[in-house]
């Protein structure tokens, strides 16, 4: 009876260590990053401020391993080891419900000077998409950092060489091109409504559960004609030969496509990108916003960023708080028109 | 010869020290998140995720590749012995494994999901190794038409998963289909039937509900039953059993069709281990000379659908290292590992960084013979479960059911649907409606919806594109014998009697 008691008693114990390492690795990897980063040596630059005392959370809407979660890391790897901060920066995942839960954790802590959190469309779409009781306007932007610009690919033997070609098709009746995408309202089909607008066609739109990795599959098997992608989502498959881009979203050329004409080039005048920013929780006070897009500007500086940059695709963007709050003031009713007109788009 | 060649590359590399260290790591971690409900092989792999920022590329894959094929394995022990599906693959596992347990047959049971799972994970290695290119081609065949079909396919397997009454069975699956509307429409994204929830806006987690129905509705039922002892005769001696001679014999063939079925639908996006261990195990029933015992607590079923989910894992590689295109979300996450290394995952991946693909498949060989050793000296101490008192048991089973929900996305919402679908669990068990064709219908309702939407858009709303496609049209016409195969049978058998009067 006692052994049963003991082997009872060691299994109990040795399920609830489970339960804690399994809960809590999620917080010691963050650890194990910041000891690293974690020198309290140098001097502030403002002494007047006494800031950062602590480690600053950067909050992620994403899982590990998202585009979103790789831009996050590079901007804490960054500042962590040129130390452009006395104290660490740490990355917190908080995904799920396409970004609400981390908009109501960020909006919980309002006035928490310590919590960063990424910004980017979600931000602009989700609380449309899901009815969130929250906007922009409930955080406080500090900069933008970059755009990931959108390219329009085709498969590699498709018939379509030029725009030209695909608005031709395209105008031979309503719904005759297909474009596939990712979730259902997602960004790529933005672009796709600008140039909708602009030339007079209408696409049929072919949407994703499982996002845009599923729209590329369904392009490579000849299921449909054409996607609009970030260049990091399609790069490898453009380098192999399967893809073709046969456009880019932006006012000039990319570097990393430096043969493919913009849209402007080829006649339609749109541009559209997708920007990269961070935003603080509301109430925060002005000079610890100041401060910290100070040192996202020499984020922006450091090679680690610049790397980020060219693997992704990405073009470099900055904007100070002031400059994000007017852009994103613009770019909301964009992104709300579009989102209300998807679901007429689809029903066409 | 060159697959050879890059195969002993390969195997060069990963055999040292640091490389056998960190394959041993994922796989141990992969069997204890397996085991664990809740955190499947896709949270632990995005939380392991981040610590490898650091080490080297191939290395890092190596470790997170384990932890995927460990869940694999690990998956199964709960499920035999506390009737907790630690994955949504092993929900099959609990439903036999679970009644081998109460008849004190757990070791045995265990044993043979150890050797099926080493199986399946094995030969789907081999395939990856010899087939990756050509399978790669194959799936992308496969476009939303062929898929719509094989969902339809897999919801016939509602008629196998039901033990008794057929009508049950098909209530249940209803049900979950049912539920699998709930959240946003995949076509327009409209949300249904959230009640303005956004924890809902995703559908209800899966996980959970597949926890609650089976693991909080068991203790729900012992509780009623007034905890006795888990069963009257519970093995004296804890040693290992192995399944006996017999058992093996009749395990065979459900295991090579497992490995089979599991490495091809793991090779398609978006099709996964679920679907597989599914699809596996009802074939295996079909064909078995004692479909009685099925649901009672037929050995050969877990060698069905261990072999399945475990060689899904293999195939699900198959487009993540040929493609650069992840095919379920685990490999997503693994792809999310490549690109935080900077490297690019596309078609090159295999000329440009051999050293990783061939890491990868020669880590997997070793990996899953390390799994087996751990899985079976791990049996021992996790049969020890048993001889805890009910009282005790029950509320550890609990408690870890409560721990795993929070755990997938970190959201107390997701206790209540566990705590919910336990009573929910709990009254089904009382009228005799079966649990896992729910669990079907959630997995599988948004998929064929999905599916059809898609080829609905892509026809332009034309119903022909279903017959116009070769693949298509093939899968089409086997849907329909299965479907009218109860029919076909029963006309075949009163010819049969008509003449022979």
């Amino acid at each position: 009876m006692k052994r049963i008691f003991y082997s009872g008693f060691s299994i109990i114990l040795m399920v609830a260590f489970i339960g804690l390492v399994v809960t809590g690795c999620g917080t010691k990897g963050k650890e194990a990053n910041q000891v690293q980063g974690g020198s309290t040596t140098k001097q502030q630059e403002q002494p007047q401020l006494k800031y950062p005392e602590k480690t600053v959370e950067f909050v992620v809407h994403t899982n590990p391993g998202d585009g979103a979660d790789i831009y996050a890391r590079t901007i804490a790897e960054a500042i962590n080891s040129e130390k452009l901060m006395p104290q660490p920066m740490m990355v917190l995942n908080k995904p799920g419900g396409s970004g609400a839960n981390m908009y109501n954790f960020v909006m919980q802590r309002a006035g928490d000077p310590y919590i960063l959190m990424t910004a980017q469309a979600n931000l602009l779409t989700s609380p449309i998409k899901n009815n969130l009781p929250l906007s922009y306007k409930d955080f406080t932007p500090v900069a933008r950092m970059a755009i990931d610009p959108l390219v329009v690919a085709v498969k590699a033997d498709s018939k379509y060489k030029t725009m030209k070609d695909l608005i031709d098709a395209a105008k031979v009746a309503p719904k005759a091109v297909t474009q596939a995408g990712g979730l259902a309202g997602a960004t790529e089909y933005f672009l796709s409504y600008i140039i909708e607008q602009k030339t007079g066609v209408v696409f049929n739109l072919l949407p994703h559960r499982g996002g845009g990795a599923e729209a590329v599959i369904t392009l490579l098997g000849g299921n449909a004609d054409f996607v609009i992608m970030n260049p990091s989502e399609i790069v490898g498959q453009v380098e192999a030969g399967k893809l073709r881009v046969i456009a880019v979203a932006t006012e000039e050329r990319l570097p990393s496509f430096p043969d493919v004409p913009t849209l402007k080039e080829q006649g339609i005048d749109a541009t559209f990108g997708l920007f990269r920013g961070v935003a603080m929780p509301k109430d925060v006070s002005p000079e610890i916003v100041a401060y910290l897009e100070k040192v996202l500007k020499q984020v922006t500086d450091t090679n680690k960023w610049k790397e980020y940059l060219k693997n992704n695709g990405l073009i470099s963007a900055y904007l100070p708080a002031k400059d994000f709050k007017a852009y994103l003031d613009e770019q909301a009713p964009i992104y709300e028109q579009v989102l209300k007109t998807y679901e007429t788009r689809l029903a066409n | 010869m060159d697959i050879l060649l890059n195969l002993a590359m390969g195997f060069q590399q990963v055999l040292t020290p640091i490389y056998l260290l960190f394959v041993l790591l994922g796989v141990g971690f992969g069997l204890i998140v397996g085991a664990l409900p809740g955190l499947g092989p896709t949270a632990a792999i995005a939380i392991l995720l981040p610590l490898t920022y650091k080490s080297d590329p191939v290395l890092s894959m190596v470790m997170l590749t384990g932890i995927y094929y460990g869940a694999m394995f690990g998956g199964s022990y709960t499920s035999i012995l506390l009737n907790i599906p630690g994955e949504s693959s092993a929900v099959m596992t609990a439903l036999e494994g679970y009644q081998l347990a109460l008849q004190g047959q757990a070791s045995k049971a265990i044993q043979m999901a150890n050797m099926s799972s080493f199986l399946g994970g094995t030969i789907s290695v081999f395939g990856l190794t010899v087939a990756a290119p050509l399978l790669s081609k194959a799936a992308l065949a496969f476009g939303p038409p062929e898929y719509f079909i094989l969902m339809m396919l897999g919801l016939s397997a509602i008629a196998f998963v039901g033990t008794g009454s057929p009508v049950k069975a098909l209530i249940a699956g209803c049900f979950g289909l049912m539920l699998g509307t709930i959240g946003s429409e995949p076509i327009t994204g409209a949300q249904r039937y959230t009640f303005g929830s956004y924890n809902l806006g995703d559908g209800i987690p899966f996980a959970a509900v597949a926890m609650g129905i089976f693991a909080i509705a068991e203790v729900l039922i012992n509780i009623e039953k007034g905890l006795k002892p888990f069963s009257g005769k519970t093995e004296k001696k804890m040693r290992i059993q192995w399944p006996t001679k017999e058992e093996l014999k009749i395990s065979m063939s459900p295991a090579f069709q497992g490995t089979g079925i599991g490495f091809v639908l793991g090779a398609l996006p978006g099709v996964g281990p679920t679907i597989a261990s599914f699809l596996s195990y009802s074939l295996a029933k079909l064909q078995s000379k004692r479909p009685e015992k099925w649901g009672k607590g037929a050995i050969e079923g877990i060698a069905a659908v261990e072999t399945a989910n475990n060689a899904a894992v293999g195939g699900a590689m198959v487009p993540l290292l040929s493609l650069g295109i992840p095919g379920s979300s685990a490999t997503a996450v693994l792809l999310g590992g490549l690109l935080m290394h900077g490297l690019r995952p596309g078609p090159l991946l295999f000329s440009e960084h051999p050293e990783i693909p061939w890491g990868v498949i020669a880590s997997m060989y070793i990996g899953n013979i390390i799994a087996i050793i751990m899985g079976i000296t791990l049996s021992v101490y996790f049969i020890r479960l048993l001889k805890l008192p009910p009282a005790v048991l029950n509320v550890i089973i609990f408690l870890v059911t409560i721990i795993g929900a929070y755990s997938i996305n970190n959201n107390v919402f997701d206790i209540w649907v566990l705590l919910v679908f336990g009573v929910v669990g709990y009254f089904f068990k009382k009228v005799g409606i079966p649990e896992a064709p729910v669990v079907l219908g959630l997995v599988l309702g948004p998929l064929v919806e999905t599916t059809f939407g898609q080829s609905l858009i892509m026809s332009h709303g034309s119903l022909s594109i279903f017959v116009q496609r070769p693949v298509s049209l093939v899968l089409l016409i086997i849907l329909i014998i299965i479907y009218l195969w109860p029919l076909i049978r029963f006309s075949f058998n009163r010819l049969k009697y008509s003449n022979n009067q």
